[in-house]
């Protein structure tokens, strides 16, 4: 056992058991309620895979089309009604970089863990169950399809990348909706469903030691099956497909949005590099930045930003709701190309990320999201984050302010 | 957790004292009878507020002053509730014990500043502001026709709960925000100082000698005024069951469903109705998920809700445009099995259980902990560990009893296009 310390006197524990799998737990007093979740590495980020001497393709969508079927309480009624009994509310998700299973409640947690468990190990997925899923997911589907700012968004994308994952949704299409099968359902199940490439994470009101020990003995049934396949990466040139895309659409006002597509920034370590990134960009656009008072002055203040690193590529996307795109992107690329910062916008802000590390445990589906997303992006937790960001130096900020390449972008609109 | 009133001359002040976060939240509430008018204005001071005062004179200086204070946050609410209207100034900071403690005078002078000094001249609001922001909520109001559901509950609202508060929205009256002018807006603002009942809501690991302190400082020149004690309970002006549709270009549609009782008993609305809202279409396996979603694949989503003060419930789903007689037949459907005991008590335990889980929510969430304080200041609700028993003991045969009462009354579909009959 491991055990994180946070600043202010949290932590984390964390296990690793014998079929691989690891157990992430952080017991509280301040609240009645548990969250136990079951993510694994596998989500839409994955598209061809190599297990034995088989090289498979995966049809768009699995990852989540998947996670609808495994989380199959309504077909178990037996176990839906253990739950319901329990009071207890199930849900899954699925992102690029894997699928979340949870269950939140407040009482026989073992019983909890149990059925969930149940459920993520021991799925069995069957044809007319695959068929009768079809409708929902094909409505939800639609459901997104519905937001201008999801197809603004796959749209932009798309134009950015050729042949990333990223250029899909996380759902897929119609067409890989329509026609993945429960065969290829079940291989994907077993190949990425395998203890070493999974992991649970506890938080909550429970005592540490009967927790670890119901879910040491419940693993002693889910066999070590080796390690996930090796997932095969697409080659993606550094060029965009489209620099400028217009997609016509029923709204009220258009949606804009330019994405920047660049090498990711080797100089730190991933998280140091995002961490700064993320600083540099929200001292410009944030309520705090030159960029957004000059954006709310013009009446572009339905915008936002953010970054996302897409295989090897660092992606920095910009998006508003406007009907002149042309004097956001224009008032964007102003403070792109001269971006700075001084050593007390950088003091600043470093107390905006302390008072947000401060926060982080306040709230135990907060904590879980924390640990989950931080071991599928980085496969560990990130420790001494609060360390970290004290230490961050005007000159680092600096260095990463160099790195940036604006040269390489698209621009989408979704406009009538 | 322990709660504590306090009658000031000019306010009220209530302390909700609990070590469960390293926040602290300030919620100063400002309540009177509901007055659209006044509403209007008070959706812009929403806004404006957010542009600091004499001392930080724009929204960028104010922004950065509040995160170099570890990111004290400033908010303004306007919303209503039943026949009432409220007014929010809140301020969240971080517990001083974790950063340093003249924190606290420091970040309650800034909330000072902008709630007693804000940029006004000569009985108006600031020219370029005022217009700034004006122009911005209108174009956020007029965007709501990008959000479907959010669209179509609006549109639903307007018919369903006629006669009532709850059929206003900002959409509604978008000429009215474009008439709105800055001298009303500062006269609107001014009326806060004496024309509003005061209540000062703070929860956290406070230090209640100095939060009183500053609380008395921060409001000094506010005089707190009475606020009738009427019955917050309104009747919906229809009577007659309704049925309508809007057509948008757009692949889904969406379905809401009205829902009202008759001859509701106080036991009721308080303690049954929230059950039956829970097995209706609030949990896990809710009649109405099972049948609409799981049985029959007919919607992504399907839940209800209760309000309370209209003796009402309502259902909305997303659906395909060609599923719409069937989804609403099997609606009715699901409405009878709620009629049936046995059907009842199979879910009956399974409800408790999920409400008794929600209530818990109430005291680990600092939001939910004020506006159920705040309710229960205005309309003396029961108090959750009350509602937590009364439920709990609850029969199968009175929420049948209370689902005889139930019918409904108003169908609305913002109707896209039937995507099955494309495909």
């Amino acid at each position: 056992m491991k055990k994180v310390k946070y600043n202010n006197g949290e932590e984390i524990l964390i296990y690793t058991l014998e079929n691989g799998i690891k157990v992430y737990l952080y017991p509280t007093k301040k609240t009645k309620n548990f969250y136990i979740t079951v993510s694994t590495h596998f989500g839409s980020e994955v598209m061809k895979y190599k297990s034995g001497d088989k090289v498979y393709d995966v049809t768009l969508g699995s990852a989540h089309f998947l996670e609808h079927r495994v989380m199959d309480f309504t077909k178990n009624k037996e176990a839906m009604e253990k739950i319901n009994e329990y009071g207890s509310l199930v849900n899954a998700y699925t992102t690029y970089n894997g699928t979340n299973f949870n269950i939140f409640g407040n009482t026989n947690i073992e019983e909890n863990m149990h059925l969930l468990f149940d459920r993520v190990f021991k799925a069995n997925i069957k044809s007319e169950d695959v068929e009768s899923e079809r409708g929902i997911i094909l409505e939800e589907y639609n459901m997104y399809f519905d937001d201008p700012y999801f197809i603004l968004y796959n749209n932009l994308y798309e134009s950015l990348f050729e042949s990333s994952y990223i250029k899909y949704p996380v759902i897929g299409t119609p067409e890989g909706i329509k026609t993945v099968s429960a065969s290829e359902l079940n291989r994907l199940y077993k190949d990425f469903y395998k203890p070493r490439n999974m992991f649970i994470v506890v938080c909550g009101n429970f005592e540490e030691g009967k927790v670890i020990d119901y879910i040491e003995e419940y693993m002693k049934g889910v066999k070590d099956t080796g390690k996930p396949p090796k997932v095969i990466k697409v080659k993606e040139k550094m060029s965009v497909v489209n620099t400028y895309k217009e997609v016509n659409l029923d709204v009220f006002e258009s949606k804009v949005a330019v994405g920047y597509k660049m090498p990711t920034i080797v100089k730190y370590d991933d998280y140091k590099t995002r961490i700064i990134t993320t600083l540099i960009m929200s001292n410009l656009f944030s309520s705090t930045g030159d960029a957004e008072e000059e954006l709310q002055l013009e009446g572009i203040n339905r915008n936002s930003f953010g970054l996302w690193k897409a295989d090897d590529y660092l992606l920095i996307y910009f998006k508003a709701s406007t009907n002149d795109s042309e004097k956001f992107i224009n008032i964007i690329e102003k403070y792109l190309s001269n971006i700075k910062i001084t050593k007390s916008d950088l003091e600043r802000k470093k107390r905006g990320l302390l008072a947000s590390l401060i926060l982080g445990f306040e709230d135990i589906c907060e904590v879980e999201d924390k640990i989950t997303s931080e071991v599928l992006t980085f496969n560990k937790l990130l420790e001494g984050q609060e360390e970290l960001v004290k230490s961050i130096t005007l000159e680092e900020v600096k260095e990463v302010i160099k790195a940036f390449d604006f040269s390489n972008r698209s621009v989408v609109k979704v406009c009538k | 957790m322990e709660y504590k009133r306090q009658e000031r001359d000019n306010y009220t002040l209530h302390f909700i004292k609990t070590d469960r976060f390293k926040e602290i939240s300030v919620s100063v509430r400002f309540t009177k009878k509901y007055d659209l008018e006044e509403g209007i204005y008070l959706k812009l001071l929403e806004r404006v507020l957010a542009y600091g005062g004499t001392l930080n004179k724009t929204r960028k200086e104010l922004a950065r002053c509040l995160e170099s204070l570890y990111k004290v946050d400033l908010s303004y609410m306007f919303a209503s509730m039943s026949d009432i209207m409220f007014f929010e100034a809140k301020m969240n900071m971080i517990n001083p014990k974790y950063t340093s403690m003249d924190m606290y005078e420091k970040s309650f002078q800034i909330f000072k500043e902008v709630l007693n000094s804000p940029k006004v001249s000569k009985n108006m609001w600031d020219k370029e502001v005022f217009h700034i922001e004006k122009e911005n909520l209108i174009t956020d109001i007029l965007n709501v026709k990008d959000d479907n559901e959010t669209y179509g509950r609006l549109k639903f609202d307007e018919k369903f709960y006629k006669g009532t508060p709850y059929e206003d929205n900002n959409y509604k009256y978008i000429d009215k925000f474009k008439s709105a002018d800055s001298k009303k807006l500062y006269s609107t603002y001014k009326s806060l100082f004496d024309s509003f009942r005061i209540d000062v809501l703070v929860v956290g690991d406070m230090e209640e000698e100095i939060i009183s302190s500053l609380v008395d400082d921060l409001l000094s020149k506010f005089k707190s005024v009475n606020l009738s004690n009427d019955s917050l309970y309104l009747k919906l002006k229809s009577n007659k069951y309704s049925e309508s549709e809007e057509v948008i270009n757009s692949s889904q549609s969406n379905l809401f469903v009205g829902l009202v009782t008759t001859g509701t008993t106080e036991y009721e609305r308080n303690y049954v109705m929230p059950l039956y809202n829970a097995i209706l279409g609030a949990m896990n396996n809710s009649v109405l998920f099972v049948k609409v979603r799981e049985d029959n694949s007919l919607c992504y989503y399907i839940l209800s809700t209760a309000n309370r003060y209209t003796d009402t419930l309502v259902i909305t789903s997303g659906i395909s445009a060609g599923n719409y007689e069937k989804a609403k037949s099997m609606i009715n459907e699901c409405l009878e099995v709620m009629k049936n005991e046995g059907e009842v008590e199979k879910l009956l335990v399974n409800a408790k259980k999920t409400l008794d889980i929600s209530f818990d929510d109430y005291y680990d969430n600092m939001n939910k902990m004020v506006s159920y304080y705040y309710t229960n200041i205005v309309s003396s609700i029961p108090t959750i560990e009350d509602r937590r028993e009364k439920i709990n003991n609850i029969t199968a045969r009175e929420v049948v009893e209370f689902a005889s009462k139930v019918s409904v009354r108003e169908v609305f579909l913002l109707k896209g296009e039937d995507v099955n009959e494309e495909s």
